[in-house]
């Protein structure tokens, strides 16, 4: 559905250019999921500004469904959350909300019915849509914003930390939201440093540092590239537990708390070495399997 | 356009400096118009047209709204001239309240205090209403060109610069630069009798030639300006 | 142990892609809207060349080597010349008339210093002719008390009257009269 080629584009005067993308190919089929994630200023941003069309690339061809990204059509069919939300603070929550309905294409006559609706499904009551964006708290701020960018059920969502600043709630909110656009086919593009949060509703992530694509892994299914296998023992008994995954052909890193991760290539594996502790005597506090993407940005240098 | 005009229209008014700023020329401007009559026009309008319509474009750009405004389906253009439409909006709703307030103030004065000279007549209000308006689109044309590339109220200080540059050279001895001064003012800042046109004469002079061709210029270049434009994200 | 982390790898996790436009071209909703710009540019220019045209068929044929401003348009040219208006209320049927045309603004020196010095306008009386004027002759000439042809009046830009002249007394008191008018005009250089 999104096709990148080639993508690069730099900023800023003479003498003081910066190259924030540089030769970035990626394709995203219709219906997934995809994470961004990478380090601060790697490009991540940048990116999804391109995507958007609000950026021209120096070199490369970004299509959306065989369209230029800023084409009207495609703009019928796309959710946008950014970052900052700053802006039209004079206006109520739902004068808000109701403006994006109408400038969404939406029939003007459901306009009110929809902003509640869509309220509704942020965790934002009547009496907040009353009052101006002015009084928002940072979190009712961002449940706003994707409540605006959720109207008329886009097929193509963009979100720019959709999760920051909120508090537990909100989190669960945002994640809630985004597996039921998914569940109706919508693709959706993600920015997040939420990495946990990242795990559980992307089907894949690429990761982007100093603006260049460097790693794509596939999160879930069978064809999953990335495995770990987690699991506390009791501390004292570290080096018991490693060696019996080792028995079993799996070398783990230890950690001082009681930790073991190791790599997985199936969670049949996982079972296998919850056995073999379990066997060799050792209590098993936690396991999970996970893709650590934590890791990820600590390889790179 | 419409859901733009209001929203300009909507930002504006719900600001408190904004309208406190309009509400104190509003009053000066009937103060002035009360005692000197309106046959001279309207003295504070242009401050008025300055107020509503500077930044009018870059503040969206600053905050992060246009970013959010452009991701649904509208051209460019339909949202800068829904901000253009919407300057013009907000600009007549302030000639209107100080027309009414004028009326307002001539009708309630006692007979004597009035100069007897002010002639406040409907139709010369109206007419100097009409050119204040007029002439106010224009500039406001300017300023909106200016806003599509230059941030925050620096599109105020391009429009002082086109002053500059088409007056300055008028005190320069060389003719043929005083020449050349007068033809671009001509051009860019065509000057039109308003008050004779919305009488009926010269309607189709080459003032209001001028005038209609630079103010569609204006506009186009802006519509043009503002279509190319990159949006970075945010000021990170 | 992690599976495709190498570049190229990443390229090949796609999807049957779409093929992609051109480049990223603009949209096809942009390149009509310049065409619509295109347009009213077109029609605008056409507007103002047909104006302007319009505005010069009034004068009538050029008289003596006076570039004259159509009258109505007068003052708002005098507004950003910087300079008094010099209007001269004239008719067909006047014989002093004729010799102002003739001997004043067909002089090379007057016509210069008049070009120069202010933005002439003539407005040409039709009462005789077509039985009435248009009422904006008939506005000017009550305003500057005109009742006699040929009659200059020097005016400021915002209309005031600076000085009047009736008749024609011959070149010399024609320059006089000028130059004593643009003196009095004294207007500061601009607006």
């Amino acid at each position: 559905m999104i096709a990148v080629r080639g993508v690069s584009k730099s900023y800023g005067r003479f003498g003081r250019r910066v190259q924030a993308l540089t030769g970035v190919d990626l394709a995203v089929a219709r219906g997934e999921t995809l994470g961004l994630i990478g380090p601060n200023g790697a490009g991540k941003t940048t990116l999804l500004t391109c995507l958007l069309g609000f950026l021209r690339p120096d070199a490369g061809s970004i299509a959306v469904d065989g369209l230029a990204p800023d084409d009207l059509a495609v703009r019928a069919r796309t959710g946008y959350l950014p970052e900052r939300l700053g802006f039209d603070r004079e206006l109520p929550g739902r004068a808000f909300l109701k403006h994006h309905w109408r400038l969404a294409g939406g029939d003007p006559a459901l306009a009110d019915a929809e902003t509640e609706r869509a309220a509704d499904r942020v965790g934002l009551d009547r009496e907040a849509l009353k009052r101006p964006l002015r009084g928002y708290s940072r979190g009712m701020l961002q449940r706003i914003g994707l409540a605006q960018a959720l109207l008329r059920d886009p097929d193509l969502l963009f979100l720019d930390e959709p999760a920051s600043g909120t508090d537990p709630r909100g989190v669960a909110l945002v994640r809630e939201r985004i597996l039921e656009a998914k569940a109706r086919g919508a693709t959706i593009v993600l920015n997040s440093h939420q990495l946990p949060e990242v795990e559980r509703v992307c089907d894949r992530i690429v990761f982007i540092d100093q603006g260049r694509l460097t790693k794509s892994e596939t999160l879930k299914g069978a064809s999953a590239t990335r495995r770990r296998g987690v699991i506390r023992v009791d501390a004292g008994r570290l080096v018991e537990a490693a060696a019996a995954l080792s028995t079993e052909g799996l070398a783990a890193d230890a950690e001082p708390e009681g930790w073991l991760r190791f790599p997985l290539a199936s969670d049949d594996e996982m079972v296998r070495a919850i056995r073999a502790i379990v066997l060799s005597g050792v209590a098993v506090y936690e396991a999970r399997v996970s893709a650590e993407l934590e890791e990820l940005f600590e390889k790179n240098a | 356009m419409s859901e733009m005009v209001r929203r300009f229209v909507r930002q504006k008014f719900g600001s408190g400096g904004l309208v406190a700023a309009l509400a104190v020329l509003a009053l000066l401007e009937v103060l002035g118009l009360v005692s000197r009559g309106a046959d001279r026009g309207l003295g504070m309008a242009n401050w008025a047209i300055l107020v509503v319509a500077a930044g009018s474009v870059s503040r969206d750009v600053s905050s992060g709204a246009l970013q959010m405004i452009l991701s649904r389906p509208i051209r460019r253009t339909e949202y800068l001239f829904g901000r253009y439409f919407g300057i013009l909006a907000a600009y007549a709703l302030f000639l209107v309240v100080t027309w009414l307030l004028t009326l307002l103030v001539a009708a309630v004065m006692p007979a004597g205090t009035r100069p007897a000279a002010a002639d406040l007549s409907a139709g010369t209000l109206a007419v100097a209403t009409g050119s204040a308006f007029l002439s106010g689109a224009l500039q406001a044309s300017i300023l909106l060109f200016f806003s599509t590339f230059l941030p925050g109220i620096a599109d105020l200080l391009g429009l002082l610069l086109v002053y500059l540059v088409l007056n300055l050279p008028q005190m320069a001895s060389a003719p043929w630069l005083r020449n050349a001064a007068e033809r671009a003012r001509e051009n860019m800042l065509p000057a039109v009798e308003w008050n004779e046109v919305l009488r009926g004469h010269g309607v189709l002079g080459a003032a209001t030639g001028r005038w209609v061709f630079a103010l569609t210029v204006y506009l186009a270049m802006a519509a043009v300006i503002f279509s190319r434009r990159e949006l970075p994200y945010g000021q990170e | 142990m992690d599976r495709s982390e190498s570049p190229e790898a990443v390229s090949a996790v796609a999807t049957a892609p779409t093929p992609p436009a051109a480049g990223t071209t603009r949209a096809g909703s942009q390149s009509k809207i310049s065409s619509v710009l295109l347009l009213v540019l077109i029609a605008a220019a056409l507007f103002r060349i047909v104006t302007t045209v319009m505005d010069r068929g009034q004068e009538g044929t050029a008289v003596g080597l006076i570039r004259w401003t159509e009258a109505r348009s007068a003052a708002a040219a005098a507004r950003s010349a910087g300079k008094p208006i010099l209007y001269d209320f004239t008719a067909e049927w006047c014989g002093p008339c004729k010799m102002l045309d003739a001997d004043g603004w067909a002089d090379a020196k007057v016509a210069a210093f008049v070009n120069e010095s202010f933005v002439p306008a003539r407005v040409v009386d039709r009462a005789r002719e077509d039985g009435r004027n248009p009422s904006w002759i008939d506005d000017l000439q009550r305003r500057y008390g005109v009742n006699a042809f040929p009659t200059l009046v020097v005016a400021a830009p915002d209309g005031r009257q600076i000085a009047v002249a009736q008749g024609y007394s011959g070149k010399q008191k024609l320059t006089e009269f000028l130059e004593g008018a643009r003196g009095s005009a004294n207007l500061p250089v601009g607006r």
